[in-house]
């Protein structure tokens, strides 16, 4: 009697004898006494199988039977104890590779216009057009070919038919006129960077003046000085530059003023004419068409002691006035036919006195072309100043001052809808004042992270106005949306950016930066185009 | 040779047809109803444009081949009627 162990060793099959299939639940008819053993040390089933040797090469009978348990382990909770319970976690699968964005800019391009002279071409090698009689040869021979008057007889009547289409209908009418948009723009506000103008010499300076060309806005002056105290290196150049958007690998003209130009502006009435004040206080008058020297010059005694820091043409019917501000506390008013002496002066002393050693110094000024006798001029002790220009005697030239900064007036500006509305930027805040309403602004930003260097308001919108900081970045608010932050932060460069002009059509934003760079953004359509009740409800 | 000519004047008989011009696909200009320079000009540009454009369908649909060209713009019409060896230009004002 051969005696066959079986051996289960926790569902791994040890099989010894023919296969065959043996599960649990099925066993064999033949169950000679042996039984089956289990031995937990070793968890090991022992199943003895016996046979008689005379019943070998009998097939297997098989059949059924119910199951039995076999072994039953029960969990030990003990050893749950050495696995620690993970939190549950959502994590989604794809089949698919794994991929990230990426943004490349390519490497600015030099790009060249140049013209192309067409010569008649194509002859062949051995015919010379200049030669009337080969190429009177030449011809004569082609026209006896065959083939050209077949295929220009075929030519010519695909010609015809055309023509004769033409004349019947004009096939290219606008059949439905367009319907007017009349969508809400409810995008996501953004600012595109379209181009980077770049201060081409070696030795970078600030951009601190910017003015687009009067005329469309194709192209735009920038002010390089460097505004550190002391701090020019031997070899900077003084140089402000005229560029063309379109082609800012070089730019269009060069301003050579004998120092560097703080500040300019185009002439409204005549976009020849630049005025630019410098560095060492005098002003300069250009003329684009004359060349890149200054046609006139300012004398110095009569000049500002201290770096002009704005100047601004005004209206006049000779179309030839501007007005500039010096840290040196006086206003100046000139007339560039005559830029030896100025035709005005202001002393800045809130005490009205006119005298000179209690003036305040002026960083900013605001003319608006609708109230020419107005203006307001903002100074480095944070105080606006509002003045009148008609007034005879000195004293009643100041009419009132507007407190509110704690640092000097970057920017003023008044609204160009609401003209009694101004904006000033100064210190970490920028401030909406009324002119009624002396005692304080009715409307300002929060403490921003860093301080704010220049503001305008945008052209087309009443409710917007942007501004930009030393930490590079570009804010764009809009009053009516969001009163505590500003509708767009775009992070420009980063170097702090100190000048900031918005294009008249209100698209292209232009803002200058303390490496040279002109950043020129193009704002998206929600932020540029009037919406219809903004005007009421700036009003409000 | 007397064929052409009547081609010719029947195509400027139509009423705003400014000019005509017959010309190789290699660009040697055969005959022209514009002065010359201008000719020059028309057929310089042209020609690469029509060989681009016999390209692209070519690679588009290799059976499919260029009838004519219509190029208009705001001021007139140009008819560029093209074949395998010769092309021919027509200029063309449609009365609006």
């Amino acid at each position: 009697m051969l005696v066959f162990h079986l051996k289960f060793v926790f569902g791994c099959w040890d099989n010894v004898f023919p296969r065959f299939a043996l599960s649990p639940s099925s066993c064999l008819s033949v169950l000679v006494p042996g039984g089956y053993t289990v031995n937990p040390s070793v968890m090991e089933i022992t199943h003895v199988y016996a046979k008689l040797r005379s019943e070998f090469g009998r097939q297997c009978l098989f059949s059924d039977r119910p199951e039995e348990v076999m072994v039953d382990i029960h969990p030990e909770p003990s050893l749950a104890s050495q696995f620690i319970l993970k939190t549950r976690k959502d994590q989604g699968l794809q089949a698919c590779r794994d991929m990230s964005e990426h943004q490349v800019n390519t490497e600015r391009f030099e790009s060249n216009s140049c013209g192309m002279n067409h010569v008649e071409g194509g002859w062949p090698k051995d015919i010379n057009p200049n030669d009337v009689e080969q190429t009177i040869r030449f011809r004569k021979k082609v026209e006896k070919e065959e083939n050209y008057i077949n295929s220009l007889q075929h030519l010519g009547s695909v010609m015809e038919h055309c023509i004769k289409q033409n004349n019947a209908i004009d096939i290219y009418q606008q059949y439905f006129e367009e319907d007017e948009e009349l969508e809400e723009s409810s995008e996501l506000p953004s600012a595109k960077t379209i181009n980077i103008l770049r201060d081409p010499n070696e030795v970078k300076r600030t951009i601190t003046g910017l003015s687009w060309h009067p005329d469309g806005g194709r192209k735009l002056a920038a002010a390089y000085c460097n505004l550190g105290f002391q701090k020019n290196p031997k070899d900077m150049s003084l140089d402000s530059y005229i560029w063309e958007i379109e082609n800012p690998s070089c730019p269009e003209m060069t301003l050579k003023p004998e120092s560097p130009l703080v500040c300019l502006d185009y002439n409204p009435k005549d976009p020849h004419t630049l005025v630019g004040g410098s560095y060492n206080g005098q002003i300069a008058y250009w003329d684009t068409r004359r060349g890149s020297q200054p046609v006139e010059y300012s004398s110095l005694e009569h000049s500002h002691r201290d770096p002009v820091y704005k100047i601004i043409w005004l209206q006049s019917k000779t179309g030839t006035e501007a007005f500039s501000a010096s840290t040196d506390g006086q206003v100046l008013w000139w007339d560039v036919r005559k830029l030896s002496e100025p035709t005005e002066r202001l002393v800045l002393d809130p005490g009205r006195e006119g005298n000179l050693d209690r003036a305040l110094g002026a960083i900013s000024l605001e003319f608006e072309p609708t109230m020419p006798t107005k203006f307001m001029v903002g100074t480095e002790q944070g105080l606006v100043v509002s003045c009148n220009r008609k007034a005879k005697t000195a004293a009643e030239k100041i009419v009132c001052t507007y407190d509110g900064h704690h640092g000097p007036i970057y920017a003023l500006q008044r609204n160009p809808f609401f003209p009694k509305n101004f904006l000033t930027v100064g210190d970490w805040t920028a401030r909406i004042w009324s002119e009624d309403i002396k005692e304080s602004s009715i409307m300002w930003t929060k403490y921003q992270m860093s301080y704010l260097m220049d503001a305008c308001w945008s052209p087309v919108r009443p409710s917007v106005f942007f501004t930009v900081k030393m930490e590079g970045v570009l804010d764009i608010w809009d009053i009516l949306f969001k009163q505590s932050d500003p509708t767009l932060s775009v992070k420009v460069s980063d170097k702090a950016l100190y000048s900031l002009r918005v294009q008249d059509n209100g698209q292209l934003v232009a803002c200058g930066s303390q490496n040279g760079e002109a950043t020129l953004l193009e704002i998206c359509s929600g932020l540029s185009t009037l919406q219809k009740n903004e005007k009421s409800l700036a009003a409000a | 040779m007397a064929d052409i000519e009547e081609i010719l004047k029947r195509i400027q008989s139509h009423s705003g047809v400014e000019g005509a011009i017959i010309a190789t696909s290699e660009g040697i200009i055969m005959r022209s109803t514009l002065e010359e320079q201008i000719t020059v000009q028309y057929v310089a540009l042209i020609q690469p444009l029509l060989m681009k454009t016999k390209k692209t369908l070519q690679d588009m649909d290799s059976e499919d081949e260029l009838t004519h060209l219509r190029l208009r713009t705001e001021k007139n019409e140009l008819i560029i009627a093209a074949d395998k060896d010769y092309f021919m230009v027509g200029i063309h004002k449609p009365s609006p």
